[in-house]
This record gives structure tokens, sequence and C-alpha cells, in this order.
């Protein structure tokens, strides 16, 4: 893996050239492509080419003086739309839809100079944890190929890690960034809800999903998000905030920052190795002057159920919209309305979308609604206070990303989330819209990544990234896998 | 047979008078080839989001206030969730929990006196597309998918069609007033559904309801009425069950019937709408809102009576749609003589405007038309009935009155000149009725002032021909 | 909590789906599982009321049009069309009654 800015600089001195970049990160996917399938759809080398000889043009001629990321080959997540460039969710619902516009990211990104190679693999309609769910195939993780690279993100997660592109977009919604970032010994951020435009992310759960960078680095982290964040008029979530520096702060001093370590998060079930991890991460906090303390959070039963109605709940709402009237998928044989309906979407849908939308729907139902529905959202509440607390006394929450690292490829596909508790470590950020990022930090027995998670209060990225890179910093140059460039 | 009670609660949407759709800024305007008029986010496209338009909100706010409602002051919205291909993304963006306005009422007179029709509440949405039919398929045009809509909703406190249609024409003109809707029933840009029961008379409790939908005009609305009201009665009478349903007004055959046999799943899984945030009005926006609210049809009439000193019939007339009333004012405005302008409007603009069934804003007469003919008259360069014949051409054309009238040769003789000698050449002619005057047969004298006319070819003003006469007659 | 087969048909009423008969038992029974798993968790009853982030009249969007697509490009995705507009099987009966 190389770093994003790193080489975005190099270019910018005319070390090195933007088709150079191209050709390098070309031939990884030529290498590894067929064995990780780390994307869906890949833009021809030739195209892509074409666009990187134009752009290093424009850059040398100072077009792109200010942008971190000029001249970057990066992937897309294939939730996030692109305009005249397929973008399927993973599903065969949406196999052949091209959209007619791009989202606000991606519009950002082409003007900061970053040239998409291609859109990376996920769970159907970012519904799962290991992209085993896709509607073309796993993602395999570039470590360990009989192991998966997590998802819903797998797909950006090990494109990166397999230096199959320089950086990556993935979204958020339930730690869909941040455990593939941990599985694959990369950086994942998910931003304070608002922060970065949704308009045209084809949406799961919209209250709680944020788009997000997976980088090489802390920094190439916080660069990106300089480029993705900001209010856009096309998404009224989208919040204007006061700063947009998320780079200043890195390498800055941590003494005197107070960390606070949920004891609930290291009691059961979790891998030893990382449980020591984050012990370990705790001790670098304190040598560099911070103050660590253990706290006791609470709530971590309800983190799950909450999460399993609210997201049920939208996608069932949010995904009516795919009846194969406008685009998508349309059954073949059908009589009356209600036939092709119902046809057009129990063929086009998964089985765990499926099933999530008769949930979520069954939550909302006039019967049930008062009681699931209603009660989840008022404990979503008491979440967000109860963190607001300790927010209060704690610059950032130290603690693990997910409960084991990278688990083998199941033969049953299932990822049911119902008992798992996998995502007990990523939820609350989603569920409060607090910042929280995936760093990694050693790794387990069989050479696999562990990630640690940094949380901190609303908008408090600048902070957040100072942490990480911290930590990061701390670790010495861990010795990265798949040496590309 | 018992003695019964019809209890009436309306429905009325009206499409908000914005530019845009209410979520995306798509042109409302109407026609306009299929599709023609959409975007991604009003075509339900995946990944796309509501952007909430300003101006629905404060025609929402007005209305609202117009009717004495409470304004919420963190609004909103929820999502409807059903099935139906006019709806692109299968959940309609509507409001149920905390709607915009709350309360409110309208005064309605009857044959007993006043009475209060309350306002339940008013919520904000989107209207859907619409439905082409044509052989084994529907075709889908989303240029109305989007289009703002207020719903507001009544109390049950109506007992008759008339009740109804009283209060439906001057919540009609409330709206108009404020320009937030033209509220056209023909255009479907004001639909009405009618929740109706029946009881006997004496019962407290609320008979079962049925919902009537499909009332393309206050007529059909009248009838419509008194038709499910029988038709409820009747079936009581016979020992029947009122079953709680939505019934279909058919025009042509002034019947309605059942339009769901079977009773489809009706659970909307409304919830709040995540992709909208709640809205804060504040305190100072409501102000604001209140502050630019036009003059509304209650305090122009009370204006009317005590700066024009009109009677309470004319300024009933003259109010009886915005368009009237603005056209009133700026003449008015142009030519100052508002008696002679209300005349007119009363008279000659309603006649013309019955005669021909068409709407003021389509025929080609305007205010600076209307004021320069009227000064015509005023200065007696043109006369009543030459005026009229002139005015019923402005309704079709649009003329210049000074520039027609000379081109016609339809002005009166002004020259003093040309009078005094019609005047003289009449008395030449008719020495004997001179005479027959001197010696004090005055009635004579209409006759001489015909025949100067006459000379005139009738372009001059009698009172002038008259003086002129009298002078001279007096003087030989 | 079991699922019945009329509140499966329920809910697959609300949400155009159709489950494959072989499918059925599992997917009734994961979906129970669900329930079950939310109820197991005894939500308490908390009072607290929603504090989620409002807008303001300033965020709203002005009333002013803007024409970014042409239709063509609208209906470019749909699986079937015709003059520019969507086709769907025929959502009235002969007596002009909508069908569902």
């Amino acid at each position: 893996m190389k770093s994003a800015v790193e080489l975005a600089k190099r270019i910018q001195k005319g070390e090195l050239t933007v088709e150079e970049v191209v050709e390098a990160v070309y031939a990884s996917i030529e290498e590894k492509e067929k064995a990780y399938h780390c994307y869906i759809s890949l833009r021809k080398k030739e195209e892509v080419l074409q666009e990187a000889n134009l752009l290093q043009k424009e850059i040398l001629a100072g077009a792109y003086a200010g942008s971190p990321i000029a001249g970057i080959p990066i992937a897309i997540k294939d939730n996030i739309c692109t305009k005249g460039q397929k973008t399927t969710c993973a599903s065969k619902m949406l196999e052949h839809f091209v959209p007619i516009y791009s989202a606000q990211v991606v519009e950002r990104l082409k003007k900061a100079g970053a040239i998409i190679v291609g859109k990376t693999n996920m769970d159907e309609f970012g519904m799962g944890s290991t992209t085993q769910s896709s509607y073309f195939g796993v993602t395999k993780h570039p470590y360990d190929i009989t192991r998966v690279a997590g998802g819903s993100s797998g797909g950006s997660a090990a494109a990166v890690a397999a230096g199959e592109c320089i950086l990556a977009i993935g979204s958020d919604t339930g730690g869909s960034v941040r455990q593939p970032a941990s599985y694959c010994g990369i950086v994942g951020l998910k931003p304070t809800y608002g922060t970065v435009s949704r308009y045209g992310l084809i949406a799961y759960t919209s209250s709680l999903e944020q788009i997000g960078p997976m980088t090489a680095t802390v920094e190439d982290c916080a660069a990106a998000l300089e480029v993705l964040a900001g209010a856009d008029e096309k998404d009224m979530t989208s919040r204007r905030r006061g700063n947009y520096d998320f780079t200043s702060a890195l390498g800055q001093s941590i003494a005197g920052k107070r960390v606070a370590l949920p004891k609930d998060f290291l009691v059961k079930g979790v891998q030893e190795e990382i449980r020591q991890a984050v012990y370990l991460a705790a001790e670098q906090f304190r040598k560099l002057g911070a103050v660590v303390e253990e706290i006791e959070l609470g709530m971590s039963e309800y983190v799950i159920p909450v999460y399993c109605v609210v997201t049920a709940a939208e996608a069932s709402s949010n995904l009516a919209r795919f009846d194969g009237v406008k685009y998508g998928y349309r059954t073949k044989e059908y009589g009356t309305l209600q036939e092709m309906y119902e046809k057009s979407r129990t063929e086009g849908f998964g089985e765990e979308v499926q099933k999530r939308i008769l949930f979520g729907s069954l939550v909302l139902s006039e019967a049930y609604y008062e009681e699931y529905y209603i009660k989840a959202k008022k404990l979503q509440n008491l979440l967000k206070r109860t963190y607001a607390k300790v927010f209060q006394a704690y610059d950032v929450v130290l603690g693990p990303v997910t409960p084991r690292t990278a688990p083998k490829i199941s033969k049953s596909k299932k990822d049911s989330f119902t008992s798992r508790l996998e995502d007990i470590y990523t939820v609350p950020a989603n569920l409060v819209g607090i910042p929280a990022i995936s760093v990694p930090f050693g790794k387990d027995k069989k050479g696999l990544p562990i990630g640690v998670q940094l949380m901190a209060d609303h908008f408090q990225e600048r902070l957040l990234l100072q942490m990480a890179y911290a930590l990061e910093q701390s670790q010495g140059k861990e010795e990265m896998c798949n040496e590309t460039i | 047979m018992k003695q019964y009670e019809t209890v009436i609660g309306l429905e009325v949407h009206v499409e908000l008078a914005t530019k845009t759709k209410i979520f995306c800024a798509c042109s409302t305007a109407f026609g306009g080839l299929p599709n023609m008029h959409t975007c991604p986010v009003c075509t339900g496209m995946p990944g796309t989001l509501p952007v909430l338009n300003r101006k629905v909100v404060e025609y929402a706010m007005a209305v609202g206030l117009a009717c004495g409602s409470h304004i919420t002051r963190k609004t909103i919205f929820d999502r409807k969730n059903y099935f139906y291909p006019d709806n692109p993304q299968n959940y309609q963006i509507s409001q149920l929990y905390a709607p915009i306005c709350v309360g409110g009422s309208v005064i309605i007179a009857t044959e007993t006196g006043e009475k209060q029709i309350r306002i339940h509440e008013m919520h904000m949405e989107e209207d859907a597309g619409k439905l082409v039919h044509e052989g084994e398929n529907s075709y889908v045009d989303y240029n109305r998918s989007g289009v703002p809509l207020l719903e507001i909703v009544t109390e049950p406190d109506f007992r008759s069609a008339k009740e109804v249609i009283t209060f439906l024409e001057k919540l009609r003109l409330i709206i108009q007033y404020l320009g937030a809707s033209d509220c056209k029933l023909q255009e479907g840009s004001m639909r009405v559904d009618v929740n109706l029961s029946v009881r006997p008379i004496g019962e407290i409790t609320l008979g079962i309801r049925t919902e009537m939908k499909n009332l393309g005009s206050f007529r059909s609305i009248s009838k419509a009425v008194e038709h499910e009201a029988k038709r409820q009665i009747e079936q009581i009478e016979q020992g029947n069950i009122i079953v709680q349903e939505t019934r279909r007004w058919d025009e042509k055959e002034e019947c309605s019937y059942a339009m769901r046999s079977k009773e489809a799943v009706r659970d909307y899984r409304y919830f709040k709408e995540p992709d909208v945030l709640p809205l804060y009005i504040t305190e100072e926006w409501i102000e604001r809102v209140k502050a630019s609210q036009p003059e509304l049809r209650e305090e122009k009439q009370k204006r009317y009576v005590q700066e024009y000193d009109l009677p309470e019939y004319d300024v009933e007339i003259l109010t009886s749609s915005k368009e009237l009333a603005d056209l009133f004012e700026e003449t008015v405005r142009l030519c100052n003589a508002p008696k002679e302008v209300s005349n007119w409007i009363m008279t000659e603009t309603m006649r013309l405007l019955k005669e021909s069934g068409k709407d003021l804003k389509d025929t080609k007469l305007s205010a600076e038309g209307f004021a320069s003919l009227l000064q015509l008259v005023l200065e007696k360069r043109i006369n009543r009935t030459v005026a009229k014949e002139v005015f019923e051409k402005m309704f079709e054309q649009a003329i210049v009155p000074l520039a027609y009238v000379t081109e016609q040769g339809l002005l009166l003789v002004e020259q003093e000149e040309s009078l005094q000698e019609a005047v003289d050449k009449v008395l030449q002619e008719f020495p004997g009725c001179v005479q027959d005057y001197k010696n004090g047969k005055e009635k004579i004298f209409g006759y001489l002032v015909g025949q100067t006319m006459k000379v005139l070819e009738g372009k001059a003003s009698p009172q002038k021909v008259q003086e002129i006469l009298k002078e001279k007659l007096n003087s030989k | 909590m079991k699922l019945s087969k009329e509140q499966m048909e329920y809910l697959e009423q609300m949400t155009m789906l159709r489950v494959p008969e072989e499918l059925r038992p599992k997917m009734m029974e994961e979906i129970g599982q669900l329930v079950e798993y939310i109820q197991s968790l005894k939500f308490t009853d908390s009072e607290e009321e929603e504090d989620t982030p409002v807008i303001t009249e300033e965020e709203l969007r002005e009333d002013k049009v803007k024409k970014e697509y042409k239709k063509e490009d609208i209906i470019a995705n749909a699986p079937m069309q015709r003059e520019d507009m969507f086709v769907v099987p025929k959502t009235i009966s002969e007596q002009g009654e909508e069908v569902e």
C-alpha cells in the first residue's frame, strides 16, 4: 500500500506521472483481481490512461494545486451513483442500472483530480458484513483468500489493501466502512452524520449512513475527508460545519487529551489478541501524555436490537422504489400489475434483503409500530444522551472495531443480523451520529490485521484524526503487505 | 320514519401555486410533453434526495394564518408507504404527526345565521403522477409528481350540502386572495373528498362514514352529498349496516359506487421522513408571513365601504373574486372614479363574464384600457352607448379605447364651432318652432334638440347641445 | 414469536414480495427469530423525546425553476417505455375502478 498523499505530492512535483500510477494500479488489478474480486465493474485501462494523460497536463499546469489527491486512482463502492457508469448495489435488481447523475461525492472527487478506476463489491444494498450477499460473488481477503474481507464495503477495503486502487470510498450504516477496514488492515472513517452529502448514495438506512474514506494511512484519510466533506444543497441532512480543516492537527501533541476506555467493550466474546491490542493502544496514548480512564458505558445490550429495528424499518421503505417500473429488473412474465411488482421484487432481491424488508414492514405496521419502532427510537435517543455525557468528560472513546479478526468464508452464506454481535462496537457511532475511525493496530497470531476504534463527539473529526494519527505513528512503520508501487 | 341528520367532514387538497415542485426544482407548469417536467428526484431514482421548497411552507403558513390556525413550530414530514405506479418512490412524503397548521376555523353564513366550521389540521404533501390507460397497459407520466399540495382537513361540522358549498366557496376565495392556489376544481388544482355519515336526530355518536372521491365541481359535490345521505338513510331504514368504504362519484350517472370490493391492506406504515429533517419555524418567520399577507376579502370589503363610500351590495360583488377586486382597485387608481368603475363592473363586466362563461383572466380586459375608456366617458367625449360597444370589444381584443374610437369616428363632436353651426342650421330650418317656443310652448325644445343631434349624427353630448340651443333661443 | 401464515401474507402484501414456497418456512422462522430477539430485550419504556437536529428557513430551497434533465434520459433506464412514458400493466378494470 502506498499513501495517496505521498503519491500526489510526487505527482505535483513532477517526480511521477499520473499514467505511471495508473499503470501500477492496473498491474495489481491484472495480477490479483481474479483472486480477490474487489470490483463489480472496472473501467477500461485505455480509457483511464487517456484521462490520466489529460489530468497529468492539467496538474503540471497548476490546475489542481490545492488538491491532496490529484492524479490518484480511486475506487467507489457500487452503491454510490456514477453518471454513465453502472451502479448495481451488488443486486440483480440493479444489474444494468446506469445512473444519469453522479453522487455529490463523486463530483467532489473528480473536481479534486481523482481518477475513478471502478466500482467495488459489497453486500447487496449494504445489508451484511461479509460481501457474501453480493449478487456478483464474495470478495476475498487479500491476506487469506479463504476469508472474507468484511462488509458491506468489503470490495473497497480489499482493493486498497491489495493495491488495486490507492484510496477507496465506502459507506457506513452500522460499521460498513470501519469493519472491513479493520479486517484488511487499512484506515476507515465514518464521519459525523451530515458531514458528507448522501446525494447519490443509494439509501439503505437514511438516518444512519454516511460515506467515508478508506485509506492506507490516517493522513490520507484526513486529506480525503477534506475533499468529501461539505454541505450540499441537494441533501437537506447535510450540515454546514464551522471547520473543514482535518489535517493541520496531525502530528500535534496529544498530551492532556482524555481517552475513555469502556470496560463493557472488553468483557465477553472478544478475541484475546484484540483485547490486548486495545490495552496496548491505551498504553501508547498514556506514553504520549494522554489520560486514559476506564469507564462503564452501559446500554450495550440495546444497541443491536435498536439497530435492527431502525435499519429494517427504513430499508423497507427505501427499497420500495425498486418495482420494475422506472429502472432496474422487471420479471419476464406477468399479467397484472401486482404480479409484475411481486415477481420483479422477489426475483430481483436476494434473500437477506427480502427478509429485512419484510421485518422492517412488520415493525412499522399498525400493530407493532408503537411497541417496536417508537421504543427503538426512544432508546436510540437514550443512547445519544449516554454518549453526550461521555463526551462531556472525554475527548475520545477507545475500543475494538470488531470482536474478532476476519472470519472464514462460510458455505451457508449465512449472515443474518439476528444472533450476531459483530457490529456491537461500530453501530453506536451510527445510532448516535458521531464520527468514528478504525486504525490498524497490529495483527493476530494468524497474521490477520487488527483494528482499534476511536470515536469522538459530533463534528470533532479534527481531534479524532489527530488522536488516530498519534496512535498510528506510535507503532513504527508496520510492514505492509502487497507493496505494489 | 325517523328524522335523520347528515354529518359531513371534508378533506380539501389544493395545489399550491409555486413555480417549482415541493422537493425538486422542476417546473409545476401544466401540460407539456410526458415526463418533460421531471428529474431524478421526482421520478424516484435511487440515491436522490428531497429538498424542501421554502415557498410551499410559506403558502401553507399563509392559508393557516388566514384561517386562524396554530402554526406548528417544529413541523415534521412523514412517509406514507403504499405501492402504486403513479407514486415513483412507492411512498408519499406527507405529514401525519406534526402537520404545519393545527386548528383554526372558517365562519360561513347560513340561513340561521353565522356558523363556525372548525379546521382540524392542514398538512403539506406531494402530488402523484398521471396514468394514461390504453389497451392492456397504463402509461406513467411524472410531470405532476411532486407538485405541492396542501391538504385541509375539517372537523365534521357540516350538516347540509349547502353548508359544504358555502364553506368551499369561502375557502377558495381565501386561498385565491392569498395567491396560494388558483383552486380550480375542473383542472384538479382543488380536490374535495367528502366524509359523510348519518344519524338519527338527537343521537350523539357518529354513524359509520363513507368517503367520496372524484368530485369535479361544486354541483357534483352538492349532488353527491344529497345522494349519499339518502342512500345511507335508506340502507339504515332497510336494516342494513353502512360499510366504511371509499366511493367514487360518477358525474354522468349521478350516482356513486364502492371503489374497492375487497378491503385491501391499508397499513401505510407511516414513519418520520429521515431525508427531510424537522423544520423549525421561528416566531419571526411567522410574523413576516403575516405582515406580507395580502388584504383578504373581509378587510377589503370594509375598506371599500369606508374609502370609496360604496354600498355593501356593490362591495360584495366587487370582491367576489380576487381578480375582480384587483381590476377594480387598479382601474380606480388610474381614473379615480370608484362609483363609476363599480357600476361598470357590476353591470357590464358581470354581464359579459356570464354570457361568455369566461374567467376574467381569460379576457383581454385590462385596468389601463378600462380606465381610459371611463376617462372618455367622464370627459363626455363618447356617449354611453358607444362606450358599451367599445367595452364589449375590449373583452375580445386588446384595443386602445381612444385610438379605436377616433379611428371608428365615434368621438363626440367637441368643437364649439361645429355645435354652433348645427344649432344655427336647425334654427334656420325650423323658424316656426322657434316662434312656438318663444310663445311659451317649451315642449318644443326637446324636438329642436333631437333635430340638432340628428344633424350631428348623434356624436355630440346632448347636454352641450341643450346649453347652446337654450342660449341661442333666449338671445333671439 | 412464531410468525403465522396470515402474518406472513400480510407482510408480503405490504411489501409486494412473494417468497417462493420452498423458502417460506425458513424465512418465516428467521423473521420470527428477529421479532423474538427484539422482544427478549424488553425495551424499557423510556420517555425520552427525540432530539434530532432541525433545519431552519435559510436551509430551504428557493422557488426557482431549474431544468437539468431531458425526458429521454429520465426514461432511459425503464424496462418498458413508450412515447417517453413508463409502461405498466393496466391499473384500472373495465369499470374504471382502480385495481391494486
